[in-house]
């Protein structure tokens, strides 16, 4: 029988690739190998590909609460956005929320058939995750749209009132500001 | 023997009285703490009794963030609960985690702290995710050396919650109530009894959840969680996204006759409704527990 340390590791390369398999709708060499360990003799595939799918899911929910109004908009689009996503992108360390959530921002900024107000509307959103995550940083935003009022409603399909803003963010050693410059 | 020390196996049995030596405040009613609701725990403050928050979101905190935890504080008895100390981890703690937990600890000075008995981290990859442990006598050796170390670096009295069972292992030695007993009493820890948790894993496992519940040591149950799932490709999840239902709140009011707990905590992640919807499941909650618990 294998030790706690075999059987956690091989848990944690199984459940990782299933996750995978989810977010690209394939089986990869790695899940093959990850199925077929040793260490994991006795324990359901389906369970072990259930719980892998969990992970997705349970990325997509860290990522809904810290981009709400991003993930609102994009509405039915966000499951198969965000697994594409996923499946190229895996962080480790206690704040991979943040880091998924700025990781998918900047992942649907590349997205070229989403509207520029959805761009816009996720790097806005990102930037306080941003602001979280390093304690010494400097940047610029610059925004068409005025995606930074909550007061305004934004849809998908409708372009927002356009406002040029430009935001200047920094932090030294954990003091900082984030203002409109323009 | 019960009522000395001894030794068993190379573990101290400690005697029995846990909740006699650690005299925890009796807490109510209380909330898992969501930015989303940052203005409307302070709008119904007198609807919440105590605030749990997510000890991750609070490492190391900015400015802004540390101003928002010190209004909180002074509002509310903030609980911590962490989520990657991967307690149960064959290669051992996180000691960065660690040391991030215990300052916050520091910090906030809560009655207790939380964690999950469960694994995050193996061979260098985080799965992000609560994974659960075999209930074999190597996870219960594993977990004294971590929960040990965990103690010595966070002298406050930590409470340990059961998680939803995604994958069954073979070959286990103990069974549920078994394992949580023998983790509660080795490590002079208490039990934070997730009760949606319980009931999701009867109704995907197929067993009884009082049969659990009854062998379960009533004075180390400190703290309930509670919430509603949902069902997918024919499991119940612990997504934390729906209202209490009827099944759950049966199975707390029997929680909260068996054993004198603390607190009842609502915990919603997801589908956040409007805050009035969870002022009423914590009013639900605090009226079970006031009629059974006895207390004020």
């Amino acid at each position: 029988m294998a030790s706690l340390e075999e059987l956690q590791r091989a848990l944690a390369q199984a459940l990782v690739a299933a996750e995978q398999r989810r977010s690209i709708g394939t089986s990869s060499t790695a899940d093959a190998v990850a199925r077929d360990d040793p260490a994991l003799a006795g324990i359901s595939k389906a369970e072990l590909q259930r719980a892998g799918q969990t992970l997705i899911r349970k990325r997509l929910s860290h990522v809904r609460s810290q981009l709400p109004r991003t993930t609102a908009m994009l509405s039915a689009r966000l499951p198969s956005l965000f697994r594409s996503y996923a499946a190229e992108h895996r962080f480790t360390g206690y704040r991979v929320p943040l880091r998924d959530c700025i990781g998918f921002s900047q992942f649907i900024a590349m997205q070229h058939e989403l509207p520029p107000w959805v761009h816009e509307l996720a790097r806005w959103e990102a930037m306080f995750c941003r602001w979280t995550l390093s304690p010494n940083q400097f940047w610029m935003v610059c925004l068409r749209y005025r995606v930074f009022d909550p007061a305004v409603f934004i849809s998908y399909e409708e372009e927002p009132p356009k406002r040029l803003t430009i935001w200047l963010a920094h932090r030294l050693g954990g003091r900082g500001r984030i203002r409109r410059i323009v | 023997m019960v009522g000395e020390d001894a030794v068993v196996e190379g573990v101290a049995v400690v005697e029995n009285n846990w909740a006699a030596r650690q005299p925890l405040p009796p807490l109510g009613a209380g909330l898992g703490y969501r930015d989303a609701y940052q203005a409307d725990v302070y709008r119904f403050r007198e609807a919440i009794d105590f605030l749990e928050i997510i000890a991750d979101h609070f490492f190391d905190p900015v400015p802004l963030r540390a101003r928002q935890l010190d209004l909180l504080q002074a509002h509310f008895t903030l609980l911590p609960h962490g989520l990657g100390l991967s307690l149960g981890s064959a290669e051992g703690l996180d000691e960065d985690y660690l040391n991030r937990f215990a300052n916050l600890i520091e910090r906030i000075e809560p009655p207790y702290w939380s964690e999950h008995l469960a694994f995050t981290k193996a061979a260098g990859i985080d799965i992000g995710h609560l994974t659960p442990l075999p209930k074999t006598r190597q996870t219960l050796a594993v977990l004294r050396d971590n929960i040990r170390r965990a103690c010595d670096r966070i002298q406050r009295p930590l409470i340990l919650e059961n998680i939803t069972e995604t994958i069954r292992f073979p070959h286990e030695q103990l069974d549920d109530a078994e394992f949580f007993t023998e983790v509660t009493e080795q490590n002079d820890c208490g039990l934070l009894l997730d009760v949606t948790n319980l009931y999701i894993n009867s109704v995907n496992h197929r067993f009884d959840p009082l049969k659990v519940l009854w062998k379960l040591p009533p004075e180390r149950i400190v703290q309930l969680h509670f919430v509603g799932g949902h069902w997918e490709d024919g499991q119940l999840l612990d997504s934390h996204s729906a209202a209490t239902p009827e099944e759950i709140w049966q199975l707390l009011d029997e929680v909260v006759k068996f054993a004198p707990v603390k607190g009842v905590l609502l915990e919603r992640d997801e589908k956040l409704p409007p805050m009035t919807e969870l002022v009423a499941e914590m009013e639900r909650a605090r009226q079970s527990w006031r009629h059974h618990c006895g207390q004020p």
